[in-house]
């Protein structure tokens, strides 16, 4: 059971990589969700309970930790150690990934020309 | 004229869940609102309104005291109107064309599988109940009244019925989540 609930056995999903992403600045929910929509155009927005969903999920594995400040009722979050170190890490092997997607395409058009 | 009714509830698993959702949204264009979805969530009181073009959905998550604040902030923010909650379901509306509240597949079949472990759990613990009780109805059948043995016998009975739930549930719940789990 706790093999696919694992954040280290299984890479980040989409939304749990921008919130993430959003999170190595403090920040509180409902300012996740405008960041990730800022960041990316409003290509990617992420739906509320799944928002408060990976939180949770992410709290319990300490990728993320809570901020409670007294002066505002508000709960903030922010980025573990190991939070910070993991999405360093995703954001290479994704760009490695798209990477070797160009590469691919590369060679295709490359061979496509020479064919013409 | 009567201005509420009350409609039954076919669960949430799932498909079914899709189905209730969108049988709220048909009940709201011609006029009945959700109000209030009862305890265990078993049936829905409509309100008589104004007819609107509404969608529905829900979020199963249990929540902290200190948290409710600030997890119903987040779906009012993102435009959803909370009805109320029963047994860590909540219930939102919003209009037509507001973002879903749930973005990723794989916030369901979190849920799902969480849902699933807690109906196992509910199915181990009436398990231990339903042997307690058989032992007993076994032993008062030499030594106490003929009531005692029949209130034991129907606790049997009742505890039984609810571990068969547990585990069905608990099943249908884990097949749902490995559902949602699909990629491609």
């Amino acid at each position: 059971m706790s093999k696919n609930n694992s954040f280290e056995t299984e890479q980040l999903t989409d939304s749990a990589y921008y919130i993430l992403l959003a999170l190595l600045k403090e920040q509180h929910g409902y300012a996740i969700m405008k960041f990730v929509e800022e960041l990316t155009s409003g290509q990617i927005i992420i739906g509320p309970a799944t928002l408060y969903t990976l939180i949770k999920k992410m709290c319990h594995e300490s990728l993320i930790q809570k901020i409670d400040r007294d002066s505002d009722r508000k709960i903030n979050y922010i980025v573990t150690d190991k939070g910070a170190k993991l999405i360093k890490k995703e954001v290479q092997r994704r760009m490695t990934m798209a990477q070797h997607g160009i590469r691919v395409f590369e060679k295709l058009n490359g061979r496509n020309e020479n064919e013409k | 004229m009567k201005n509420r009714k009350i409609m039954f509830s076919n669960g949430f698993a799932s498909d079914v869940a899709n189905c209730e959702m969108q049988k709220l949204s048909d009940k709201a264009k011609i006029g009945w609102r959700l109000k209030k979805v009862s305890n265990s969530a078993l049936f829905y009181i409509l309100e008589k309104s104004e007819p609107a073009d509404l969608i529905y959905s829900f979020d199963y998550v249990k929540l902290k005291k200190e948290e409710i604040s600030d997890y119903l902030d987040l779906f009012e923010k993102s435009g959803w109107s909370y009805i109320n909650s029963s047994n860590n379901f909540h219930f939102f509306c919003a209009p037509i064309g507001t973002p879903p509240i749930v973005s990723e597949q794989s916030t369901r079949c979190y849920q799902y599988r969480k849902l699933s472990k807690i109906m196992l759990i509910a199915g181990i613990q009436y398990t231990f109940l339903s042997i307690i009780f058989f032992i007993l109805t076994k032993a008062f059948k030499y030594y106490a009244f003929n009531i005692l043995r029949g209130i034991t016998a129907a606790l049997f009975g009742i505890f039984l019925a609810m571990m068969l739930l547990g585990f069905i549930s608990s099943i249908v719940y884990y097949r749902i989540s490995r559902k949602h789990n699909k990629k491609i």
